[in-house]
C-alpha cells in the first residue's frame, strides 16, 4: 500500500475491513486525537483512554460511515463524544474528596503559571470547538498535524486555494475570538496588582 | 495596494510558508502602511505558535498499543443492506424500518408538511416513485400498515424531536457545511424526518434525512432519486 494514500482512499478500504489502511489513519491522526482528548479531559491517562475509545469507535462504526464529511472530520466528532462520556463517567463515580481525584498536572513551572497554561489552552479549543467543521478541520489538520496544503486538499476533496481561504477565515475567526476572551493573552486577570 | 481583507489572506499563508516573493513584498509593502494589519499579524502569529503548542507527542505506550492492535480482528458493525430498491446509507436505526417499507413496495409517509404538490415526496424521489406512490403514502393499505405498525409506534415513542427542531439540527448542520438552502419538510417516517432544500440560484433541490432522536443528518444523494 503506498505511503501516498489518501485519507479518503485509506478511508474506504478500511471501510471494506481493511485493517492495515485502518492502521496508517490511526498513525497519521493519532497526534490530533491525542492532543484533542487531553485539550478536553486535562489529564494524559484519560486522555490516552478517549484516544483508544475514539479510533475503536472509528474502526466499528467505519462501514455505517458515509463519507460527507472528511474522515479527520469524523473522528473529531467522536473523540469529543468519547471525552464527554469519559467526563460523565468520571463525575458520577468520583467525589471531592476521593482519593483517586487526578493529581494538578506537575511542571516544571510553578502551578500557577501551569494553571494558567492549561487555562489558555482550554479556551483555545474552545475557540475551535466553536469553528464550523468546514473550517475547523483544515485548521487541526494544518496546525495540529502540519499537514500541507495538498494533503489537506486531498483530504477534504477541496481546491487547495480553498484550503488556503479556510484556514486565512478560520484563523481570523480564532483571533477574534480569542481577543474577546482574554484581551492581551499574558495579561493578568484584574485585582492583583500589577 | 493590496486590500486588508486580501492582506488577512496573505498573512495566513505567511505563517504556512506559502508566499511567493511577489506576494510577499506586496504583503509588506500594506503592512507597512496598515497598523491595523500589524496587529492583526502579530496576534495571528501568537495564535499559530499557541496551536502549534497544542500538538502533544503521543505517549509511547499509547502508540504502542495502537500499532499493536489488530483491527481486523475487531468486527466491524454492519453496513446498512444494500438493496437495489434502496441504494442509500440509511442512519442504522432507519434503515430496518424503511427496508420493511420498501419491501412492501408501499409507502407510508404522512405528508405532513404538505409540500409533495410539484417535486413529490421525498420517498417518491428516493425510489423512483411510481405514479401512484402519492396515493399510497397517504392511503397505505392494510398489509402494508400490519408490517409497519409496529415500527410506527416505534418511531411514536422514539421520535423526540419536533418538525421545528430537527429542522434546527439541518439548520446548523447546514451552517457548519456553509451552505444556505430554503428547506421543505416533506414529512416524517420511521422517527426520521425528511427535507429538502433549494439553494438561492436554483441549485437541488438537495434531500436530508435527521434522525427523529438524534437530530444527526444525513444527505441524501439526489443523483440516485430518480
Amino acid at each position: 500500500m503506498p505511503r501516498t494514500m489518501d485519507d479518503r482512499a485509506l478511508t474506504a478500504r478500511a471501510r471494506a475491513g481493511d485493517g492495515a489502511a485502518f492502521a496508517q489513519l490511526v498513525e497519521r491522526h493519532q497526534g490530533m486525537v491525542y492532543a484533542l482528548a487531553l485539550g478536553k479531559t486535562g489529564h494524559p491517562q484519560d486522555a490516552e483512554e478517549v484516544v483508544q475509545t475514539a479510533f475503536l469507535k472509528a474502526w466499528q462504526g467505519l462501514p455505517n460511515f458515509r463519507g460527507e464529511a472528511a474522515f479527520s472530520t469524523w473522528l473529531y466528532r467522536l473523540t469529543v463524544h468519547a471525552a464527554v462520556d469519559l467526563l460523565r463517567q468520571r463525575r458520577q463515580h468520583l467525589s471531592l474528596d476521593d482519593p483517586d481525584l487526578p493529581p494538578l498536572p506537575a511542571g516544571g513551572a510553578g502551578p500557577e503559571a501551569q494553571v494558567q497554561e492549561n487555562d489558555r489552552r482550554r479556551q483555545l479549543w474552545e475557540a475551535i470547538d466553536a469553528l464550523p467543521e468546514g473550517l475547523r478541520t483544515p485548521f487541526l489538520l494544518r496546525e495540529v498535524e502540519g499537514r500541507s496544503y495538498q494533503e489537506i486538499a486531498q483530504a477534504l476533496g477541496v481546491a487547495e486555494g480553498t484550503v488556503k481561504s479556510r484556514l486565512a477565515r478560520a484563523r481570523a475567526r480564532l483571533r477574534a475570538a480569542l481577543a474577546d476572551l482574554a484581551p492581551g493573552a499574558h495579561q493578568r486577570k484584574g485585582g492583583d496588582g500589577a | 495596494m493590496i486590500s486588508c481583507e486580501k492582506a488577512e489572506l496573505l498573512l495566513s499563508a505567511r505563517l504556512d510558508g506559502a508566499l511567493s516573493p511577489r506576494e510577499a513584498a506586496r504583503l509588506e509593502a500594506h503592512l507597512a502602511r496598515c497598523p491595523r494589519c500589524r496587529a492583526a499579524a502579530r496576534e495571528l502569529e501568537a495564535l499559530h505558535q499557541e496551536a502549534a503548542g497544542l500538538a502533544q507527542a503521543v505517549p509511547p505506550r499509547l502508540a504502542q498499543a495502537l500499532q499493536a492492535t489488530d483491527w481486523a480482528s475487531i468486527p466491524q458493525e454492519k453496513a446498512p443492506a444494500k438493496k437495489k430498491a434502496s441504494p442509500l446509507p440509511w442512519a442504522a436505526g432507519a434503515a430496518a424500518a424503511l427496508a420493511l417499507v420498501v419491501a412492501g413496495s408501499q409507502l407510508v409517509l404522512p405528508n405532513l408538511g404538505g409540500a409533495s404538490s410539484g417535486a413529490g415526496s421525498v420517498l417518491e424521489q428516493l425510489f423512483g416513485g411510481e405514479s401512484d406512490s402519492t396515493t399510497a403514502a397517504t392511503a397505505p393499505d392494510s398489509d402494508t400498515q400490519a408490517a409497519t405498525a409496529g415500527e410506527e409506534s416505534l418511531a411514536d415513542k422514539d421520535s423526540a424531536l419536533t418538525q421545528g427542531q430537527a429542522q434546527a439540527c439541518l439548520q446548523a448542520y447546514l451552517e457548519e457545511q456553509g451552505e444556505e438552502l430554503t428547506l421543505t419538510c416533506q414529512g416524517q417516517e420511521a422517527g426520521v424526518w425528511y427535507f429538502s432544500g433549494q439553494g438561492a440560484a436554483g441549485e437541488g433541490p438537495f434531500l436530508f434525512a435527521v434522525d427523529g432522536v438524534t437530530g444527526a443528518v444525513t444527505p441524501l444523494p439526489a443523483e440516485e432519486a430518480g
